[in-house]
């Protein structure tokens, strides 16, 4: 069912993704990143932050999870890139309107966010405190593990797939956000 | 990763489907007699059922099996009633008793969190944000309730996943569809033209941002079901059901279900006792709440693990603001919505349509979480949001994380937490 317009739009999610990282954080979001990064905090929301016409901002919408991420409670969200989500079986996100779907969604994305504001550096420190191996609490209930591969983050999920931290620390007024490199799959029911 | 989401897939389908999976795979007992305490599950239904001011929504039903019509009013009691041709039922929603026990809930749940912190916050408010005051360090110290915060105690949340293995199956009565398995008078709704007397019942104003009409498909809105229609061949796509499976709320629980114990797994049990006057049953995810004199559904809980959804109604059990202290000077009930706090998160609802517009604000898990209790697994990393960075940071004798608006001194040898600290968003 409009199969085709659902992979125009993820193709076109991707183009507009392509431009961003070309420009190497030329846009609006990668300069806040910057002035973020130097001044502690943004003044932006982590909704307000994040492209709006992502992939992940599009399924936090689609689950009433934007509202959450421009409150003012803080949490740390690992960010799939839109590359990412297009590693998914296909229809895997197919129509997110739709309830059964939007409860498979919101586990998906609650298991990519986390209380608090976790800085990259914390991360490093609690898998230095850990032997190697932090465990990470989910706003989805399940954990993560944290462990450090060839000097960058690697998280694993509960069934043992991988997703590689690319940027990490663009820092929100409510939170921070670190950008991963696969889809993070919760533990099932 | 294929199979993980075919297999969520499978359970995807499960929610749609209030149907049967294993009977006698019993976890918990229900059916016992008790008192009702804990979690009140009726609640006034003033706001949750039916429509407010203006007069209530009206959902008519022409599906397969005869007419149904049920009729929301506004105010404090609910009847519903059900025309199914042989012979009409009638209920009515016990209002006056369930206000009186909302009322108890109520005291109970938050009388031992209010002197203390009356004499102990000391706030400076900055514009909406709250911090704690000035240089004297001081830690707010109380109990908390235990209750709040105990959401995904992961035994019971196995015993949920353990629940269904319907893997997709549809009960006897229903039909299996692509969207999952519907009676069949809403699966015969598929694939045909929209009835015509929901071609201009528009959807309620807070879910059109959800469901735009667009050049493919366009919306529709009736007896709590969404329709999506296919613009070229006129012929609805799909149906969304608004509330929790296809059974809502007035139509009859299925025959056997009811003999069978679908007990209300035991982490609901303390929520959602059987008394006199309704009993409880659990069938995919979601609490029947089942008026015993009609044996007609009164209220669909949907239970942790699925959480409710966007567009979807809360259960009238919540009625009354229940927001967690810390989160209240955050979100109050306004003209246009009103907030509730369910396991797992605060929800946003529509006064209109007392439906779920977003998810305020997530809470996490994890029980246990007050002094003299271990923190729980997955709080290794620091994570105290940035106001407070200056303030509370690891040293060797404590260290500080964050959850839920609170701030929580733990002793890093133990992990017992020794203080908690309000910090709120």
């Amino acid at each position: 069912m409009h199969r085709s317009a659902f992979l125009l739009g993820v193709s076109m999610a991707l183009a507009a993704l392509g431009a961003c990282n070309s420009e190497g954080g030329g846009n609006a979001s990668g300069a806040d990143t910057s002035e973020a990064a130097k001044d502690g905090t943004a003044s932006k929301t982590i909704a307000a932050g994040l492209p709006a016409d992502g992939k992940f901002m599009t399924a936090a919408k689609a689950a009433g999870l934007d509202q959450t991420l421009a409150g003012s409670d803080s949490y740390t969200v690992l960010v799939p890139t839109d590359a990412a989500f297009a590693k998914l079986p296909a229809g895997t996100l197919d129509n997110p309107a739709n309830p059964q779907a939007r409860a498979q969604l919101t586990q998906i994305l609650t298991y990519h966010i986390l209380p608090g504001v976790v800085l990259a550096d914390d991360i490093g420190k609690a898998i230095d405190n850990s032997k190697g191996k932090a465990v990470l609490a989910t706003m989805g209930g399940g954990t993560l593990a944290a462990t450090r591969e060839g000097g960058k983050v690697v998280f694993t999920d509960s069934k043992g797939q991988k997703a590689t931290v690319g940027q990490a620390d663009q820092k929100y007024s409510n939170g921070v956000v670190h950008q991963i490199d696969s889809v993070l799959a919760p533990p099932q029911n | 990763m294929k199979q993980l989401f075919l297999a969520a897939g499978v359970a995807a389908l499960a929610i749609a489907a209030p149907a049967i999976s294993k009977p006698g795979d019993g976890k918990g007992g229900g059916g016992q007699q008790q008192a009702r305490g804990g979690h009140d599950n009726g609640g006034g239904g003033g706001q949750a059922k039916g429509g407010h001011g203006g007069g209530g929504p009206k959902f008519e039903s022409r599906g397969g099996g005869g007419g149904k019509q049920f009729e929301r009013s506004g105010g404090r009691n609910m009847s519903a009633r059900q025309d199914r041709g042989d012979g009409q039922r009638k209920f009515e929603n016990r209002g006056g008793m369930r206000e009186a026990r909302v009322e108890r809930q109520d005291r109970r749940e938050f009388k031992t969190r209010g002197s203390d912190r009356e004499l102990v916050r000391n706030f400076d408010r900055r514009g909406d944000r709250v911090r704690i005051s000035g240089n004297d360090q001081r830690l707010v110290v109380r109990n908390v309730d235990r209750r709040d915060y105990d959401r995904r105690d992961n035994r019971d949340f196995a015993s949920l996943r353990d629940w269904d293995d319907g893997f997709g199956n549809c009960p006897p009565g229903l039909a299996k569809k692509n969207n999952g398995c519907l009676p069949p008078g809403q699966a015969k709704k598929l694939g045909a033209l929209l009835p015509a007397a929901y071609a201009s019942s528009y959807l309620p104003d807070r879910l059109r941002d959800l469901y735009r009409d667009d050049d493919d498909r366009y919306y529709r809105y009736g007896d709590g079901y969404l329709y999506q229609v296919d613009r070229r061949s006129n012929l609805v796509s799909s149906l969304l059901p608004l509330f929790g499976g296809g059974y809502t709320v007035g139509q009859q629980f299925p025959y056997g279900y009811e003999a069978q114990g679908y007990g209300v797994p035991s982490y609901y049990q303390s929520f959602y006792q059987d008394n006199s006057d309704d009993y409880y049953r659990y069938n995919n995810g979601y609490v029947y709440d089942i008026d015993r004199r009609s044996g007609l559904i009164e209220n669909i809980i949907p239970a942790l693990g699925y959480g409710y959804g966007v567009g979807e109604m809360l259960p009238s059990g919540y009625s009354s603001y229940n927001l967690p202290y810390q989160y209240r000077d955050v979100y109050s009930d306004n003209n246009d919505s009103y907030y509730r706090y369910a396991p797992g998160a605060i929800y946003q609802v529509d006064r209109g349509s007392n439906l779920i517009t977003s998810v305020a604000s997530l809470l996490a898990g994890g029980s246990g979480l007050g002094i003299g209790q271990q923190m729980p697994m997955g709080y290794s990393a620091y994570n105290v949001p940035y106001d407070y960075r200056d303030q509370y940071y690891d040293t060797p004798d404590n260290m500080y994380r964050y959850a839920n608006g609170n701030i929580y001194q733990v002793d890093p040898t133990t992990q017992l937490i020794t203080a908690v600290i309000d910090a709120i968003v």
